[in-house]
């Protein structure tokens, strides 16, 4: 899907059993929080959000474009940050598997944390996936991994894994910007 | 048994000897003594991995025991049990440990990369720099140690350290130094850099003679001593700067990272043992505390002075927290887990908040008093324990955070509170002690700096209290302290409403009130006594301003922003706050120029009176500019490179500093501050490290002449001068050489415009100069 820009894309729901993922730039972030009203208008939802971008008022408008009661749903979506990448594994070992659809966002980024040896940061990643494959054993599960412009040997090596646990793929690219300015008149 | 009293001065794990610690005799002798020093870590996990890790290490008996117990984990608020593997050599712990967490991945450890001198702080109760009494065998081993006066003692016996003062004559990333200067017991010498053998030899000699304690250099870590060394090994003349004799120097690698949103470079580090090593030039906040602040630093956070030197307020904090762990039979996490908890979205609006602040009314306002809550967000965590094991999610509970679902269970003191409560309670009575100490005392300075030294770590904890790699930090505990700040502040306001005063402004800790009766310092105290009463917060008056004026912000004048203003206390001191006279990006020459307004307004009973001699004065600095006798030094922008340079899609002025500086060669990495000067041309901006000298008539003049007159606009404006009426009046003098407005066109046509004051070979590159 190219060309993609602030327009609200209506991404399908997820289903159990499956692992949806996007992977797009945060632009999509509009989106996801559509995607999102749309499950929590359903019932409790949970979010694990990797790259504190989780946005609230995106989430309350797109509530308040289909209902004007926003609070309950509001109150549904259920929200935990992980700073780090042992906080991603720790948070998702501890979410409950009671059938709640779960939204990881901004997955990678922990992972990205050149504090952490690399190949620690894989095997955490891989067991953040096997933990996904448990939950969306019983819920639905959709993820979303930021899209870097210039995508680099670590992030392609920790996006494989990703794409390769995955059942839906979508993947989406910021509309390219000319290398100059563009003249005006 | 040998005996002294002394301080400690330096120790370090040892291959052979376990520990080794250097000590200052009162009577004047340095001794080594050494200690076997075994240490533990712990390891976490499931009954069936901790005896598969039994079963690996029991096979190294010699080097490890092993031995199942149990530990408080703070975020669990339970004992758990666990694996203790002590090491019997301190120097083998890191190793022993990296190899067991790489064989297994799986479990949690604990206790296991702390500094050495924290363990033995927590075993001992010796810091370092700490006056104690020491006991020894005739072996040279350490067998007794007893602190004389602690680290929350706010006299303590001055310490007689031997120093040497290392500095090449000039900045060596600005030019070549010719020579080393180098001071010691009051005397200086100046030996020549480029004859390397003769200035090693006495050099040996200078140390061997005085065997300073402390090497104080300036740009020792990433220029002079890896040079010293190199030089050394090339003439096969060892320079013996270690007392530890048989040791290499201890090398730490550069490093870039973000700290409250800005990029910050530190250099490479040397460490030395047995005798310590500071760079005035890579050292934290040394410009602001010096050598008083950071031994105050070394003393509190119990880390190797050389450590302590090079550190961030945050790192120091995190020592206190993890020695009161330590001393308190608390595991200190290698790598916390724990993250945020489930929380409904609609909770984030209220939860996820900062400082309360109160927009200020815009423009000059009088006798106004500044009232500051003392280290507010250090007192929240003391006097309402918020700690990450004290929160609860039960918005039922008792002891409610405002706002917050959350509760505090005030049935036992927090870890954090215990670790800042003698900090906090030291600050306190040195600001009190500060207070009552006249000027012209000898020890003003020493307090001063260390009372700076203890508020950096103080305003950092809140911070840390929310950063993602911090040992004990809490999402939740660091929004009940901003939600506890909120409601002072809020309780604040209304006593002083309540009271009659009128309230300008409110900015996270500190709010300021005017009561047109209410003029004197004692007529504030009965609504300090009100609003300490009503949060039970610690609370002072900060001052009493004439007058003090809230300046708009740059895009819009009408919008007030909240923390940029300036004014004058009735004792005459001037406060300014997030303007060029306080900004490190400013100019000297706008800087201080600005100041020197200020201090014009304050000098007069009625600042407008200054206004004749205020424009007098910028014609004077203007004339001084166009002719050439502002020093170039004084024209020095220094801004900081926020990214790498291929990462600017439009380089910023600093980006084009440091593409010269690449082009001649000269290395320059996100977070280091850049000097330039604005020039005429493109790109507009010369080096000031470059290897050619910047040609004066070069300087682009209109543009200093833009940024003086903004900065003397801010300052003047509300006094009816503002940046447009005073350009027009400064420049208005026919006696003066007319310079245009601010641009509205291209600088190229601008500078075409200014007669007589460029000369057309200002449009050529400097001679050498790379294009």
């Amino acid at each position: 899907m190219k060309g993609m820009n602030k327009q609200i894309i209506s991404f399908p729901v997820p289903k159990t059993g499956k692992i949806s993922l996007v992977v797009a730039p945060k632009t999509v972030i509009h989106s996801l929080m559509s995607m999102l009203a749309v499950l929590a208008l359903r019932g409790r939802v949970i979010v694990v959000d990797g790259g504190n971008c989780f946005d609230a008022y995106s989430l309350a408008r797109a509530l308040r474009r289909r209902t004007h009661q926003i609070q309950p749903a509001l109150k549904a979506v259920q929200l935990s940050r992980a700073f780090t990448c042992y906080q991603m594994v720790a948070m998702l070992a501890e979410l409950p598997v009671d059938g709640t659809p779960v939204i990881v966002l901004d997955l990678l980024s922990t992972f990205l944390d050149e504090n952490v040896n690399f190949s620690k940061r894989q095997r955490l990643l891989e067991s953040s996936l096997n933990l996904l494959r448990q939950i969306s054993e019983g819920a639905p599960v959709a993820a979303w991994a930021r899209a870097h412009p210039a995508a680099e040997g670590e992030y392609q090596q920790l996006l494989m894994p990703l794409l390769e646990t995955a059942h839906d793929i979508w993947e989406l690219q910021a509309p390219e910007i000319p290398d100059h300015q563009l003249p005006l008149f | 048994m040998p005996e002294f009293i002394g301080w400690l001065l330096d120790l370090f794990d040892d291959p052979r000897e376990g520990l080794v610690l250097y000590f200052i005799d009162e009577k004047g002798a340095r001794h080594r003594l050494t200690r076997p020093f075994p240490v533990t870590f712990y390891a976490l996990g499931s009954d069936a991995q901790l005896r598969a890790l039994w079963r690996q290490l029991s096979n190294r008996p010699d080097e490890i025991t092993l031995c199942r117990t149990h530990r408080m984990d703070v975020f669990k608020r339970q004992d758990v049990t666990v694996l203790g593997v002590t090491i019997k050599n301190p120097y083998q712990a890191g190793k022993i440990f990296h190899e067991t967490a790489a064989q297994f991945p799986e479990l949690e450890y604990a206790d296991a990369d702390l500094n050495i001198s924290l363990r033995f702080a927590a075993e001992t109760g010796a810091f370092p720099l700490c006056r104690c009494q020491v006991w020894s065998d005739e072996a040279g081993q350490l067998t007794h140690i007893k602190v004389l006066e602690d680290a929350w003692l706010l006299k303590a016996t001055p310490i007689p350290l031997r120093t040497m003062s290392l500095a090449p004559d000039v900045a060596p990333h600005h030019a070549k130094p010719r020579y080393l200067i180098v001071e010691v017991a009051g005397e200086k010498y100046q030996l020549d850099l480029h004859t390397w053998r003769p200035l090693l030899i006495n050099l040996r000699a200078l140390i061997q003679r005085h065997d300073p304690d402390l090497l104080l250099t300036d740009w020792g870590d990433t220029w002079l001593l890896p040079k010293l060394m190199a030089q050394s090994e090339k003439y096969n003349i060892p320079l013996g700067l270690n007392r530890e004799v048989g040791r290499g120097v201890s090398w730490h690698e550069e490093r870039t990272y973000f700290s409250y949103g800005q990029i910050i470079f530190r250099g490479q580090q040397i460490h030395l043992f047995g005798r310590c090593h500071i760079d005035r030039q890579n050292a934290v906040l040394w410009s602001d505390y010096e050598l008083d602040g950071t031994i105050e630093v070394s003393r509190v956070t119990a880390l190797p002075l050389q450590t302590a030197a090079r550190v961030s307020p945050g790192t120091g904090i995190s020592s206190i927290e993890m020695l009161t762990a330590l001393r308190e039979g608390i595991l200190v996490p290698w790598q916390k887990q724990q993250a945020e908890m489930l929380k409904p979205a609609a909770d984030l609006f209220s939860a996820d908040q900062g400082g309360l602040v109160y927009q200020p009314k815009i423009g000059v306002h009088k006798n106004v008093a500044e009232i500051d809550f003392v280290s507010l967000y250090p007192a929240i965590m003391v006097y309402f324990n918020i700690s990450p094991e004290t929160i609860l999610p039960d918005p039922n509970g008792e002891n409610l955070v405002p706002a917050l679902g959350l509760a505090i269970d005030n049935s036992q003191d927090g870890l954090i509170p215990k670790a800042l409560r003698p900090l906090l309670e030291k600050r306190i009575e040195m600001k009190k002690h500060l207070a009552s100490t006249p000027n012209w005392d000898p020890f003003r300075k020493n307090f001063k700096r260390r009372a700076s030294a203890l508020k950096w770590l103080l305003v950092t904890c809140f911070g840390y209290l929310g950063y993602k790699n911090a040992r004990f930090g809490r999402i939740e505990a660091h929004q009940a302290v901003t939600a506890y700040g909120r409601e002072a502040l809020l309780r604040a306001k209304e006593a002083a409403e309540d009271m009659g005063f009128e309230v300008i402004q409110l900015y996270v800790d500190g709010l300021w009130v005017h009561h047109p009766q209410k003029t004197r310092p004692e007529d504030i105290q009965p609504l300090l006594l009100e609003i300490q009463e009503r949060t039970g917060l610690p609370i002072s008056l900060d001052g009493i301003y004439r007058w003090v004026v809230f300046v708009g912000s740059r895009q819009n004048k009408k919008r007030a922003v909240a923390n940029r203003y300036f004014g004058v206390f009735q004792d005459g001191s001037i406060k300014v706050r997030g303007i060029d006279a306080r900004r490190r990006d400013s100019t000297p020459f706008v800087s201080e120029a600005q100041m020197h307004l200020l201090e014009l307004l304050a000098s007069k009973d009625q600042p407008e009176e200054a206004l004749p001699e205020a424009v007098d004065y910028l014609r004077a600095r203007l004339r001084a500019l166009r002719s050439g006798h502002v020093s170039l030094p004084d024209l020095l922008v220094r801004q900081r490179l926020g990214r790498k340079l291929e990462a600017y899609h439009t380089p910023s002025p600093a980006a084009r500093a440091v593409m010269q500086l690449q082009a001649a060669g000269k290395e320059m990495r996100p977070g280091q501050r850049v000097p330039f000067i604005y020039t005429l041309g493109k790109p507009g901006v010369f080096a000031w490290d470059r290897p050619q000298a910047p040609n004066p008539h070069a300087v682009d003049v209109a543009r200093y002449q833009r940024l003086l007159l903004r900065a003397a606009g801010i300052v003047l404006e509300s006094w009816g001068l503002d940046e447009e009426k005073l350009t027009e009046r400064v420049l208005s003098d026919a006696s003066q050489l007319r310079l245009p407005v601010p641009p509205k066109q291209h600088p190229r046509k601008h500078r075409s415009n200014i007669p007589g004051v460029v000369h057309p070979a200002m449009d050529r590159p400097f001679k050498g100069q790379i294009q």
